[in-house]
């Protein structure tokens, strides 16, 4: 939701460790973010932060689970063994096991990138993203409901 | 020779005995140091306040305490409900308060034993921050803070929790072991 970026951010873990001089966070097991509607679980994740104030924010996790409430689209959840976020691009990168799921949409692949700005998704095979891909043959995954189906899941 | 001009003589000589003798029994005498009790101070000090400054002559370290004192073993110095604030050029960086503290004059190390609450100042980038913890030790030669307990921290209106700290002032880390929670509000608008 656009209104998330207001809220307040809610992180739990395990353990974690601030480098001031080099303004990196990190924070290790079990970690539980949530901004508003947006929440990521994951082993472990890193926020860097340049003297601009953009964000880099590296997850890791068997895998990591992102979520997030759109602002008319539903929601939209997605995984993978990497999940990497710029502020400063709005591009969101999910490497190793990709997958995103919005409604009955479904795109698989070995590497998802997905643009908050444009709302566009590229989704690769492992062959050119060189990660292990959820799909048998490496190859892309994407299924698109017709959208009747899509209007009556919304309403469930 | 009368006997009486003897008595002169003999008496003199029965004084200077009786020095020699007490001078001797002087410099034999083990001087026995007298213990004083270890449980109670050698000296102690009220509503003490002392200043320290920079090689420019701007305060850079001012600290109170209710109470002061030192015991026989030397080792330690106790204050109670003390405050130490610490400037740069003059400006407030941050204070330490804790209701016991004790400096171990060996190790240079401050023990906090007993609620000690840090605070950073706000200044025109960051906004105040407080961490409040049990207790807390202070290493100031390596220049680092640590403690086992529970710490709670806020940071402008953003706060937080962790089960023990270790921060390394050079090199600008904190560590958090265990049970970190935080709730983070953004600190350009929230401040």
């Amino acid at each position: 939701l656009e209104s998330d970026r207001n809220q307040p951010i809610s992180i739990e873990a395990d353990s974690g460790s601030l480098d001031q001089k080099n303004q990196v966070t990190v924070f290790t097991g079990n970690v539980v973010i949530k901004q508003g509607s947006l929440n990521i679980r994951a082993h472990a994740i890193r926020v860097a932060q340049d003297k601009q104030g953009n964000q880099l924010i590296q997850a890791e996790g068997n895998p990591v689970h992102f979520g997030q409430q759109l602002e008319d689209k539903g929601y939209v959840e997605g995984s993978g063994n990497q999940v990497e976020y710029e502020s400063s691009t709005g591009l969101v990168r999910l490497t190793g096991n990709a997958m995103v799921k919005r409604g009955g949409d479904v795109a698989r692949g070995a590497a998802i990138t997905y643009n908050m700005r444009t709302e566009v998704y590229t989704v690769l095979g492992s062959k050119i993203a060189g990660t292990a891909s959820g799909t048998k043959n490496g190859r892309v995954s994407v299924i698109i409901q017709p959208s009747t189906v899509n209007k009556n899941s919304k309403k469930k | 020779m009368k006997f009486r001009n003897l008595i002169f003589p003999l008496t003199l000589a029965l004084i200077l005995g009786g020095l020699s003798a007490w001078l001797e029994r002087i410099s034999t005498l083990d001087v026995e140091e007298v213990k004083l009790d270890p449980a109670k101070p050698q000296y102690s000090m009220e509503n003490l306040s002392a200043s320290r400054f920079d090689t420019s002559g701007s305060l850079k370290e001012y600290l109170i305490a209710r109470q002061g004192w030192q015991l026989p073993d030397q080792e330690n110095v106790f204050l109670q409900n003390a405050d130490l604030q610490t400037f740069i050029n003059g400006e407030p960086q941050y204070s330490v308060n804790g209701l016991s503290a004790r400096y171990h004059l060996k190790e240079k190390k401050v023990y906090f034993e007993h609620d000690v609450v840090l605070e950073k100042t706000e200044d025109n980038q960051r906004p105040a921050a407080i961490v409040k913890t049990k207790n807390l030790v202070v290493d100031t030669v390596a220049q680092t803070a640590q403690t086992n307990e529970l710490i709670e921290f806020t940071y402008g209106k953003s706060q937080g929790s962790a089960q023990g700290a270790f921060y390394d002032h050079k090199s600008g880390k904190l560590d958090l072991p265990k049970q970190v929670k935080a709730l983070i509000y953004d600190v350009k608008t929230s401040h």
